[in-house]
């Protein structure tokens, strides 16, 4: 990352986070992780499947409830909210991408997007109309009616992105944003993301395909619920060698 | 977006849902599975529209019954002398029909007098004295007909001036009895073809009366179908002997059916405040009853079916909201995903219940008014459906919607997000 975002506000901030699952011996998913995030850095989060990427999303996202450990995004700390605050939290500062897409099949497409902002109280015509803007954004200006099943798979997951940015959250959070898209559809929404980290958002994309991590800025990968690295590197260099070699370090393990 | 959030640790407002939101959002859950939704409102619809329907035919039924029986005479009340030990019927006060008028409740009073017993109706001077045909002669003023609710299928009443003329009235049955139909007789008495006169009098006692008109059949009035009915005035100067007896046999009075009970029991006390137990007071009310209490047991069996069927409309709801939890479970966790708070996605349920049973209600009140409609004008009744039932039946739909789906919708509510989100 370059130096201006080294100082850039903490967006999102996991401080000895914990998350257990199961009855008489529990799993831990998720085993006292830190980490800090900040606006417009794009995070990959690695690792093989079981290793506890998605809890941990879920964790980020306030969608789940850590067992020890705080939270805190958009400095907000989201422990000890109850429902009401913490999905409050989801609706202003944070945007889901999923794998599936999510999008409501008898909705048309601007429909769709204005769902993000459904739950923040907005009225409905701002919903249509910053939804509609948000769609231009991730160049479906001209696809606002179509029904997604009218849409190509990469096209259906540009308007989830836009979905998740039609609110103008802090972080995004995309689980295997590409996991269901031909490649050259996936490197299409890889680079929309990269944008929107450009512009400022957090972003976070779980994924266990290493050449889409080693394009982003920075990889966490995860093993078991720990930490077990997290590297930052330079654009430029992991551009020039391809693959890239660490140049900075944010480990917290 | 560029733009850099500055960390306020303070509070956060909780997520909101505009109402207005709420209810788009469950319609459009609605429209996403139309079929489904229209076959569980429909549930809902058939069984409001029983009930609707009970209450609308029973409800026309009994308003027919009771103009039917208003008019038959269901609100008459005869008053009659009790008949003495020697068999011989004792006469009421002559000041009986004064007192009675002077009732609040009463609106007319019809007073029936006697001639002498020896007095019968025949066809003609010829017919021996023995066959009388059991038609009974006796003495009305002008007012008695219509005081009685009877009216005119052919000619008129005697009216003031025929009153103390040889004039008679013609109950139903003794008309034909006495071969007397007055057609192609003019009412004015004006005979331009030249008809025989003397088919349209009878031979009353010893004398020649003339038919100024006969009465439709009125089985509710006792003993009117066969009465033979001259005037009172005919009667005082030609018939009775003694002129100081009243020769009143009965009263026959019209009261507002709601005060019936009342008049009924201050009668006999008004018509003859002396000796109050020589007065018999009719009861047709008792016939009313008996009919209320038929329709009553009718309308107990159909609504405990329109019953089964609202509790059947109420599964239906349940299994639709049931299936569509399971189905939505992706949507759902989309929404909390969104920023959606639990009692968010329980309220979207709920409302969709809500319209599902509403629609249902009112679709299935229409469907009762127009079946009641048509039942109505085909049997000619009067077309009676409470108003109130418009907002009852919908709104008892929509309760029982609400219960139904009130269970699946705190299991929707109740499903983590993370685990909502696996489903889809």
């Amino acid at each position: 990352m370059t130096g201006e975002s080294l100082e850039a506000e903490t967006v999102l901030e996991l401080a000895g986070v914990s998350r257990s699952f199961g009855g008489a011996v529990p799993v831990r998913a998720v085993d006292d992780v830190s980490l800090t995030v900040r606006a417009g850095e794009i995070v990959a989060l690695v690792g093989s499947s079981g290793s506890g990427k998605s809890t941990l999303l879920a964790l980020m996202g306030a969608l789940d409830v850590a067992d020890l450990g705080a939270v805190r995004i958009a400095g907000h700390d989201v422990s000890g909210m109850t429902d009401a605050h913490r999905s409050a939290v989801r609706a202003r500062f944070v945007g889901f991408v999923f794998q599936q897409f999510f999008l409501l099949p008898t909705l048309s497409a601007v429909e769709n997007v204005a769902l993000g902002l459904l739950y923040t109280g907005t009225d409905a015509r701002t919903r249509r109309s910053r939804a509609a803007l948000a769609l231009e954004r991730v160049g479906l200006g001209a696809r606002l009616a179509h029904r997604p099943s009218q849409l190509s798979g990469g096209e259906q997951q540009r308007v989830a992105v836009a979905r998740a940015l039609v609110g103008e959250p802090s972080l995004v959070l995309a689980d295997e944003p590409t996991g269901a898209l031909d490649s050259v559809s996936g490197a299409g929404v890889m680079r929309l993301l990269q944008s929107v980290a450009g512009r400022g958002t957090a972003v976070v994309v779980v994924t266990h395909d290493r050449e889409i991590a080693g394009a982003l800025d920075r990889r966490i990968v995860l093993s078991d619920g720990r930490i077990l690295s997290d590297e930052t590197r330079r654009v430029a260099a992991a551009h020039a060698a391809g693959v890239g070699s660490p140049s900075e370090t944010e480990g917290h393990v | 977006m560029g733009e850099l959030r500055a960390s306020t640790g303070g509070c956060v407002a909780p997520s909101r849902l505009r109402h207005i939101d709420a209810w788009r959002t469950a319609l459009s859950g609605i429209r996403s599975r139309s079929t489904r939704s229209v076959l569980s409102s429909l549930g809902i619809a058939v069984s409001i529209a029983a009930l609707t329907a009970i209450l609308g035919l029973s409800a026309s039924n009994q308003a027919d019954v009771l103009a039917d029986l208003d008019a038959q005479g269901a609100n008459l009340v005869v008053v009659t002398p009790v008949v003495g030990v020697d068999g011989d019927a004792a006469e009421l006060p002559s000041s009986a029909p004064a007192m009675v008028a002077r009732m609040p409740a009463v609106e007319s009073v019809a007073v029936l007098r006697s001639v002498p017993r020896e007095m019968h109706a025949y066809r003609n001077d010829l017919v021996p004295a023995g066959e009388s045909n059991g038609l009974t002669v006796a003495a009305v003023d002008p007012g008695y007909f219509a005081a009685v609710g009877a009216e005119f299928g052919a000619g008129e009443s005697f009216g003031e001036a025929g009153r103390a003329l040889p004039e008679v009235v013609l109950g139903h049955e003794a008309a034909r009895l006495l071969g007397v139909d007055l057609l192609g007789v003019d009412p004015l008495g004006v005979d331009p073809l030249g008809v025989d006169h003397a088919a349209q009098r009878i031979w009353v006692g010893s004398e020649w009366y003339a038919v100024s008109g006969i009465l439709d059949p009125r089985p509710r009035v006792a003993g009117l179908d066969t009465s033979v009915l001259l005037g009172d005035a005919w009667a005082e100067q030609r018939l009775w002997s003694d002129h100081d007896a009243s020769h009143i046999i009965s009263l026959t009075m019209r009261v507002r059916a709601e005060s019936l009970d009342t008049v009924r029991r201050m009668l006999a006390p008004t018509v003859d405040p002396s000796n109050p137990r020589t007065v018999s007071v009719s009861n047709p009310s008792a016939l009313v009853a008996t009919r209320a209490i038929v329709d009553d047991s009718m309308s107990v069996l159909v609504a405990g079916l329109a019953a089964v069927a609202l509790l059947v409309g109420a599964i239906g709801i349940a299994n639709t909201m049931v299936v569509a939890v399971l189905e939505r479970r992706g949507e759902i966790g989309l929404r909390r995903a969104l920023g959606a708070r639990a009692n968010h996605i329980a309220r979207q349920f709920l409302l969709e219940c809500i319209v599902l049973s509403g629609v249902g209600g009112i679709v299935g009140w229409a469907a009762g008014a127009v079946v009641v409609g048509v039942a109505t004008t085909v049997n000619g009744q009067v077309f009676v459906l409470p108003l109130a039932s418009a907002a009852l039946f919908p709104g008892v739909a929509v309760i029982v919607g609400v219960l139904a789906g009130l269970q699946p919708a705190t299991r929707a509510a109740r499903v983590p997000p993370t685990t909502a989100l696996k489903a889809g």
